[in-house]
């Protein structure tokens, strides 16, 4: 283990010096500096000129400043001396502290998008592997492989126009004729008939049933304007919090030990008790606070429902932790929700901006800000997950598939295991191995950041600095950019493969 | 039995489908008052910027953009500012002057006596000389170039043009009143102290370790003594201790960015910038009316869907194209899209060096005559400016107010630009050219514009005797200076406004002067022109000029670049500018109504 960690990072040196001289040279034939100067005529063209040659060393033919580069990254790894910088981009600047703004920028950009896909496309991916040439199936094929097409500029456009600027204008007032109430009613009810499927029968009441709660409950989320000041209300958060706790016990422990179930009721209960305590205190809280309400909670949940478990009491302690967090998620979504009418005044009463990272200037609670940090991430958020969702899906279920079939579910089939412990215990956990090199990769280009959505949505991140380091012809930010990806591209090769032999105990690292 | 059921069924579904039809559910409740507005006008004003200001000094090499002028224009103040005609008109908020003596060229400058930065302190003096001294270049580092050999200036100065024919401005700290002593007439002496160009000397001082006590008397002793050690410092500050991070993620300590104009810097965030009115701004007339103004970086793409959501209020996309303002147009009667002409043009340079294709005046004028400017402007301008029209003049642009005049006084220069193909071969012909003539027509292999431009131009002269081949070009710039790289080149000139500024394009050698061109009476028109410091004496200069340019047929001028601003029809009293200056530059007086 330890020589395969050092065997690797000592090729990995040579593997990632060699790619930054490809690199450089390649940014620095690209075009032209001075591409911009050409048609200025006034007096400051020679000292901008001058300038610019200064800080990118132009004067410097190619290969010695190519070493000039590796000097200013040999600081940075070097203590001590010279400060590190990474070089300077062509207006004299230091590239180091850009390249943590930008690193900043875009972890939160794309982490929440990336842990999205990942959990929609895993958890579609196993349906559609469970349901294997179904019409959902081949509903989620079509729709996987429609998105993984999609050009992101043009979906970023449709994305803007609908869910932006035709949204803003609908949530200033909004009102469906029933027309359009029943017709949305009609479209859930297809898909939710599609997504359960059965015989003809089972389909046409899960739609009837399904089509009319949908159109029930828009109608009414309409009538009480709920639209203009949402939130789950006291009621509606004690009926989450209890099916939140059916949900997870569905989940990871099935309905045969009625005693779990009680304990995850009682932690939903611990959950909903600490919803009614934190109401006071969740006025204008910080991260801290709410952070330590949710651990503290988790913590009773976990001792109430270990000692409502009885003889299961490990697992159902476990599961009444993961309901006490789910429970807390969900009360800061409702306080999220309940910062919205006074956030969407602030904002002109258009709510969803389609550029920027935050609002400027907005004073506010810890809600509001937050809300405005939200409202901010959803549009590229949906953006990239939509395009992401496609991989993870088809990989999730491809595995899946591959597992199923294997002759130890059958077995654990004959054993007379329930069809949950089968999928959940014995084929989910060995179908994500194959996953952990694809996530390995995606988190990796995380670091990247996204180019173009980056761009299109108005976000300084690495995918910025890249573009417009190229487009500058100036390699400063461009391979301060390639040596975080590059060297983020390795590492995480390295640790897929790690994780791969603490996974598989059929692979040693030598 | 079950048709009847069927039949009542259907019955029902389609009186339920009537029934929704005509009716709907849900409604705002009620519109929450917005409340805090002074006279129903919004707090907050949105412009949308393509790039993030990358300096609160905009006179340094590496700061001196456009989007930095953009902020410069509500923060700062100086004697005179480019108004929408084009034309510098004298801010008199800011102080007045007048030129008190011919030779040698002397102006008397007086600044208001209430003018303070907006952390109190008065503009005086030391910020006048350190003006003077930053931007005149007489401040040796005393390194030299390895190559040149030349000697670096301690200040990093985008220009020293005309400052550096002015003498050291006399006076004492905390003075109000100043003159400016050239030692050669300079005809843009009225561009000099300019909106942006005093920067805070006692900032400056204090960061470079002086005092600033006594109306900043150190760094004025400092100046006048020429004391290099001293200034060292100062010098270090000036050049970049002003700047922002790239991308603007923060501003540096407010503190240290005190403004002369209507509005100050307050706080940055990710590229957004926030400017708050200037409470000890002291005029009346450029006072900002509406409370704060927020710049948002957002590139040109994505403007127009900014504008529709109401991100910003105003956007002013560069290079505007057709499909840009039917995109603004198509938003409806919720923005405003106005439309107007820049000072920035495209022209075609031709290289008529000894041996050049275009050597002979008959073949410069046979090439000007079949490249079909009108067509030109049909297809790219005048679809956005409907005013828009073919360009006759070089150093004036239809903008501009001296426009007709010049152009009536310089007859060989009128033209409707429309494409005449019987005359191109006609010269050709004289020229004695019996076969076709081999044109290598240079142009950015970035822009589509220019692509199109090209294949406009062969398709038209291809039919006079000429054969013009494309020549796409990533690094043209580069390549304009080199003589035989190309025979004719499409490309645009940014019009400054000013008057001698274009002196290298067209004199004998001139560093712009890229086709070569040469003649002895342009030569001394120009060196009247630029010693010429009284503003009304350019204008038959510069016809007799253009009259010169026209008959020897220098290049071929296209059109002048339309401009395009798209914003919200809440806000009150934007106009357009021709100049570099941008839309802001009477953004204090814009208002929006909440």
């Amino acid at each position: 283990m330890f020589y395969f960690i050092v065997k690797r990072t000592i090729i990995s040196f040579f593997i990632m010096l060699a790619a930054t001289t490809l690199m450089y040279f390649l940014t620095i034939s690209s075009g032209d500096p001075f591409e911009d100067l050409g048609e200025t005529s006034g007096p400051e063209k020679a000292a901008t000129i001058a300038a610019r040659t200064t800080a990118m060393n132009l004067d410097v033919p190619p290969i010695p400043r190519y070493f000039l580069w590796l000097q200013d990254v040999g600081h940075c790894i070097v203590p001590g001396g010279v400060s590190c910088t990474l070089g300077q981009d062509r207006t004299g600047a230091a590239v180091l502290p850009q390249l943590e703004n930008a690193m900043g920028s875009t972890l939160r950009l794309v982490i929440v998008a990336t842990v999205l896909a990942l959990v929609l496309g895993v958890v579609v991916g196993i349906v559609t592997a469970i349901r294997q040439y179904s019409t959902f199936d081949y509903s989620v094929t079509f729709l996987s492989f429609l998105l993984f097409s999609l050009p992101l500029f043009w979906l970023s456009t449709l994305l803007k126009q609908y869910l932006a600027i035709d949204l803003n204008t609908w949530l200033a007032n909004p009102q469906f004729p029933y027309l359009t109430i029943a017709l949305i009613g009609a479209v859930s009810g297809v898909v939710w008939a599609v997504v359960v499927g059965g015989d003809r029968r089972r389909r046409a009441t899960v739609f009837g049933v399904a089509a009319v709660v949908t159109a029930l409950a828009l109608y009414l989320l309409l009538v009480t304007g709920w639209f203009v000041t949402p939130g789950l209300g006291v009621v509606g958060m004690l009926v989450s919090a209890a099916g939140i706790a059916v949900l997870w016990t569905a989940l990871l422990a099935g309905f045969r030990r009625r005693r779990v179930l009680h304990a995850a009721l009682a932690a939903a209960g611990v959950a909903f008790a600490g919803y009614l305590v934190s109401i006071p205190l969740l006025e204008d809280p910080n991260w801290f606070l709410v952070l330590a309400l949710v651990v503290g909670t988790a913590v009773v949940a976990y001792v109430v429902a270990g000692l409502v478990g009885g003889p299961f009491r490990a697992q159902a302690a476990k599961i009444g932790a993961v309901i006490a967090v789910s429970v807390g998620l969900l009360i800061v979504l409702d306080r999220l929700l309940q910062a919205y009418p006074t956030l969407s005044a602030k904002a002109g009463g258009r709510p969803i901006p389609t550029t920027g990272s935050q609002s400027a200037n907005l004073a506010g609670t810890f809600w509001e800000i937050n809300l405005d940090y939200a409202l901010h991430l959803i549009l590229p958020t949906i953006a990239l997950t939509l395009i992401s969702f496609a991989t993870y899906t088809r990989y999730t279920r491809a595995s899946q598939l591959d597992v199923m079939n294997q002759d130890y579910i059958r077995t654990a089939r004959a054993k007379g295991l329930s069809e949950r412990t089968v999928l959940v215990k014995h084929a989910f956990r060995n179908a994500m191995i194959p996953i952990t090199t694809l996530m390995a990769f995606d988190f990796a280009g995380v670091l990247g950041g996204a180019v173009i959505t980056e761009q299109v949505f108005g976000w300084n991140g690495m995918g910025n600095m890249f573009v417009v380091g190229i487009d500058h012809v100036d390699p400063g930010p461009v391979m301060a950019f390639f040596l975080v990806v590059g060297t983020a591209a390795v590492l995480f090769n390295m640790l897929a493969d790690i994780a791969y032999a603490f996974l598989d105990p059929r692979i040693t690292l030598s | 039995m079950r048709n009847k059921r069927t039949m009542t069924l259907a019955a029902l579904s389609i009186g339920t489908l009537l029934l929704s039809a005509c009716g709907s559910a849900g409604g705002t409740a009620e519109t929450p008052a917005s409340e805090g507005a002074t006279e129903n006008l919004a707090p907050t004003i949105n412009i949308a910027i393509s790039q993030a200001p990358t300096g609160y000094n905009g006179n340094t090499a590496s700061t001196n953009a456009v989007y930095n002028t953009y902020v410069d224009n509500l923060t700062s103040s100086g004697f005179a500012a480019f108004a929408a005609n084009g034309n510098l008109e004298p801010n008199e908020e800011f102080g007045t002057y007048e030129k008190t003596s011919d030779d040698p060229l002397t102006i008397k400058y007086t600044i208001n006596e209430d003018a303070v930065w907006s952390d109190g302190t008065p503009i005086d003096y030391d910020d006048v000389l350190l003006s003077w001294a930053a931007l005149s270049g007489t401040h040796p580092s005393g390194e030299k170039d390895a190559e040149t050999g030349a000697e670096a200036d301690l200040f990093q100065a985008a220009s020293t043009n005309g400052f550096a024919s002015m003498e050291q401005i006399e006076g004492e700290p905390g003075a109000k009143e100043f003159e400016a002593v050239f030692t050669e007439p300079y005809a843009d002496w009225e561009a000099l102290f300019t909106t942006g160009v005093f920067m805070p000397a006692h900032i400056a001082a204090e960061q470079a370790g002086l005092s600033a006590e006594g109306d900043g008397a150190e760094l004025v002793e400092a100046i006048q003594n020429d004391d290099r050690a001293a200034l060292a410092p100062v010098a270090e500050f000036w050049n970049s201790g002003w700047n922002y991070e790239a991308d603007l993620p923060t501003l540096p300590d407010t503190a240290l960015l005190p403004a002369s104009g209507p509005y100050k810097l307050d706080n940055a965030t990710d590229g957004t910038l926030t400017l708050v009115k200037n409470d000890k701004y002291w005029g009346e007339e450029r006072a900002g009316k509406t409370d704060s103004i927020v710049f948002k970086t957002i590139v040109d793409e994505e403007a127009v869907q900014a504008l529709q959501n109401g991100d910003v209020d105003i956007i002013e996309p560069s290079s505007p194209t057709v499909d840009t303002k039917a995109a603004l147009e198509q938003i409806g009667e919720t923005v405003t899209v106005d439309t107007g002409q820049s000072l920035t043009f495209s022209h075609v340079d031709l290289d008529q060096r000894a041996g050049a294709v275009f050597e002979d005046l008959k073949v410069r004028q046979a090439f000007a005559k079949c490249i079909p400017r009108a067509d030109m402007v049909d297809k790219f301008v005048t679809p956005i400016d409907p005013e828009g029209s073919v360009m006759n003049l070089h150093e004036y642009q239809p903008a501009q107010s001296d426009y007709e005049t010049v152009l009536k006084g310089a007859p060989a220069a009128e033209g409707d630009g429309t494409a005449d193909i019987e005359g191109a071969k006609a010269l050709l012909t004289e020229a004695g050219k019996t076969e076709p003539v081999k044109v290598s027509l240079m142009f950015a292999s970035t822009s589509q514009l220019r692509a199109d431009m090209v294949a406009l131009i062969k398709d038209s002269c291809d039919k006079a005797g000429f054969e013009v081949v494309p020549q796409p070009e990533a690094e043209w710039s580069a390549k304009l200076s080199q003589p035989g790289a190309w025979d004719a080149v499409v490309f645009g000139w940014a019009g400054s406004g000013l008057v001698a500024s274009g002196q290298s394009i067209y004199i004998t050698g001139g560093e712009q002067n890229f086709g070569g061109y040469s003649d002895p009476e342009v030569d001394r028109l120009w060196d009247e022109i630029v010693t010429s410091t009284d503003s009304e004496a350019v204008v038959p200069l510069k016809t007799e000029l253009e009259q010169r340019l026209a008959e020897t047929q220098y290049n071929v001028v296209l059109y002048a670049n339309p401009n395009i601003a798209g914003y919200s029809s809440k806000l009150k009293g934007v106009e357009l500018n021709p100049t570099q200056t941008g839309i802001t530059w009477n953004a204090y007086s814009w208002t929006k109504q909440a």
